[in-house]
């Protein structure tokens, strides 16, 4: 009997210390969950800062483009084109240049079509229909093979291409719309390649300014 | 001092976790695509690896004997996700290299081995210091294997090019197969050279835990171990027998 | 439904846990010896991480995400896993002995079995709803037992061979995995 309240006494306080380490645990997580919340937040701000400017050099000022990247949120991107599927354009920008002339567009997407998960990319497109370049926010390919996509020889591809639909070819690319696919890693740069269609053809349908939303 | 410094060379020379323990073997394989993601994994982990082995440490005489593994475990949890916000916070593309291989830190064999072998039985100093040792000599063993992969894989190093502009490089040594085959010929070198290795020779080696269950997860491990062996062999039960005492001696000493 | 079985696919054999994510090595090295054994282990697999998936989805989208609480994912999971193992193991002690009997003893084994806990934060990481997040579970341990009973098969075989001293034991695993590995690459063009 006496052993046995000796048991329990025991078990409760074994319960109590696991309790306790946890609860120390949780708290000093969520504090430094406050502390570092800020500098995250900040830190992804200004990544995707720096790839708008790198995407769109021509532009100086970036402002959110509500109203597009509120469609942007519920659109259905398959309906466009099947290859869109699982592609989510975060955020659309408008690119001002330094006398404040609206020059284009700069968008956020991001695709979970990349071989090790989701890659997140930012694009300029000015108003005559011409990519004027792509940088990556977050990739996670394996290095050596898809992380070549965030390389400028890859990157430059789409730059200054005035192209409705840019296509992989695993061959040397010949034409204007053609994108030389990363040797060992075609899922890759399908992924990316899909994912400036996407929003290409996305600003194309959407954008009163470019001329698609007037054809509705 | 000397003890200290004894702690260190002992991490990274004489019980080095990657070529001579063979622990953790997920993350050798996965993330040592590149010297970069190597030095990275193993850096991140050698925090890790300190900042618990310092707590458990100083904890060791207020953790009750029967929930000491769980709350091992919550502890390495919590540095782990700590580490992870800081990564994001100041390092972004490390974070997003390694993936969900900076969460799965928490249940590295190294980590659990060492706060059961080492920091629950010494003081807080020399326990950290075994943490930076064994944490050190991770980087070691994964830099070195992330460098090999890479200059046979994409001819650079450090993202730097290293190899003649006519060698084609062998890609296969970047994907997955060839982790597997770096590693196996490091062990197959190992057992050559009759170098000291968990993996060595010995065909009583069950393998579990990449290689030597005994020296990581603690008696967690042992006791699987000793389970496994005993549905197996209950017909041979003179060999579990002499296993078990061999088990229960681990766990006494 | 088309979805949930590219899911199913893609777990099991195109992003294979073992082969192309180096999770659940240890086991995969370890009970792999004989068919028998290896099948077993897979078999627990299958029935620990398919809950652990259902389970920890459940408390991530109902418990963590309302409650603000998202980056204790790897805290919860880990605990949550444990407990579930152990608590798996009473049940199976309790009601089914013969299910017993054939699982109970790798059920201890899974608990620090990395390819669990990698499959949760998995599912979190790609924003898997709770119904794929299950199919993603039961894919990927389906996958696992599909490799660890072909490398048990083929080590069966490898006893019978004449390998080079050096290269015995885990060395030879090791390159029969990293050839499978490559086998498994044929996969990729499934989806």
């Amino acid at each position: 009997m006496a052993d046995n309240t000796k048991k329990k006494s025991s078990i409760i306080k074994d319960a109590i210390s696991l309790f306790l380490i946890t609860m120390v645990a949780g708290l000093a997580l969520g504090y430094v969950y406050e502390v570092t919340k800020e500098p995250i937040a900040k830190m992804q701000i200004e990544t995707v800062n720096r790839a708008y400017h790198s995407v769109f050099t021509d532009a100086v000022t970036f402002t959110v483009d509500e109203e597009l990247t509120k469609v942007a949120a519920e659109y259905d991107m398959v309906g466009l084109d099947p290859s869109f599927n699982g592609i989510i354009i975060d955020e659309v920008d408008k690119a001002f240049d330094d006398s404040n002339n609206l020059v284009g567009y700069v968008f956020k997407v991001t695709t979970n079509q990349g071989y090790n998960g989701t890659i997140s990319l930012a694009v300029g497109y000015s108003l005559d229909g011409t990519v004027k370049g792509i940088e990556m926010v977050s990739i996670s390919e394996t290095a050596g093979l898809g992380m070549n996509a965030d390389t400028p020889k890859f990157k430059d591809q789409f730059s200054n291409k005035t192209v409705e639909r840019f296509e992989t070819t695993k061959t040397d690319a010949t034409e204007e719309h053609q994108i030389e696919a990363i040797s060992g890693a075609t899922i890759t740069t399908d992924a990316v390649v899909h994912a400036v269609n996407a929003g290409v053809a996305f600003i194309n349908a959407n954008s009163t300014e470019i001329g698609g939303g007037t054809n509705e | 001092m000397n003890k200290l410094l004894e702690r260190i060379s002992n991490g990274v020379v004489k019980d080095n976790p990657t070529f001579i323990q063979m622990l953790g073997m997920c993350p050798t394989l996965a993330v040592t695509t590149s010297a970069t993601n190597g030095i990275g994994m193993g850096l991140t982990t050698t925090a890790v690896l300190v900042a618990s082995n310092f707590l458990i440490s100083a904890l060791r005489k207020l953790i009750p004997n029967k929930v000491r593994i769980p709350s091992y475990i919550v502890i390495i949890a919590t540095f782990v996700t700590i580490v992870e916000f800081l990564l994001k916070a100041y390092l972004p593309s490390l974070n997003a290299s390694l993936g969900i291989y900076i969460p799965l830190i928490v249940v590295n064999c190294i980590i659990l081995g060492r706060a059961e072998s080492y920091a629950a039985k010494n003081p807080v100093v020399l326990s950290a210091f075994d943490g930076i040792g064994m944490g050190l000599g991770f980087t070691v063993g994964l830099t070195a294997i992330g460098a090999f992969r890479e200059i046979l894989g994409a001819g650079t190093i450090f993202n730097f090019k290293v190899t003649p502009a006519n060698y084609e490089p062998t890609l296969i040594f970047i994907l997955a197969p060839g982790a597997f085959f770096v590693v196996a010929i490091l062990t197959a070198l190992q057992n050559k050279l009759q170098l000291k290795s968990a993996t060595n020779g010995s065909a009583k080696s069950t393998l579990s835990c990449g290689g030597n269950c005994g020296s990581c997860g603690g008696d967690t491990c042992t006791t699987n171990r000793e389970k496994i062996e005993a549905s197996k062999e209950i017909a041979a039960s003179k060999a579990t027998v002499a296993k078990k005492t061999e088990a229960q001696d681990q766990k006494n000493s | 439904m088309k979805e949930l079985l590219i899911v199913l696919i893609a777990a099991a054999l195109v992003n294979n846990v073992v082969l192309s994510q180096f999770l659940g090595l240890c086991p995969f090295l370890g009970v792999s010896k004989k068919t028998g054994t290896a099948t077993g282990m897979g078999a627990a697999v299958i029935f620990v991480m398919t809950l652990a998936s259902l389970i920890t989805s459940v408390i991530y989208n109902y418990i963590l995400v309302p409650a603000k609480l998202e980056y204790m994912n790897t805290i919860v999971f880990i605990l949550v896993i444990a407990a579930l193992v152990q608590f798996v193991e009473m049940v199976l002690k309790k009601y089914s002995p013969p299910l017993y009997n054939a699982l109970g003893v790798y059920l201890p084994l899974i608990t620090t079995n990395c390819a669990v806990l990698g499959v949760a934060l998995i599912n979190v990481t790609k924003d898997y709803s709770i119904l794929t997040s299950v199919v993603h579970g039961f894919g990927a341990a389906v996958g696992f037992l599909l490799t660890i009973v072909l490398m048990a098969g083929i080590r069966e075989r490898i006893e019978f061979n004449d390998v080079p001293k050096s290269w015995q034991g885990y060395p030879i695993v090791l390159i029969t995995a990293g050839l499978m590995a490559i086998a498994f690459f044929g996969f990729s063009g499934l989806l």
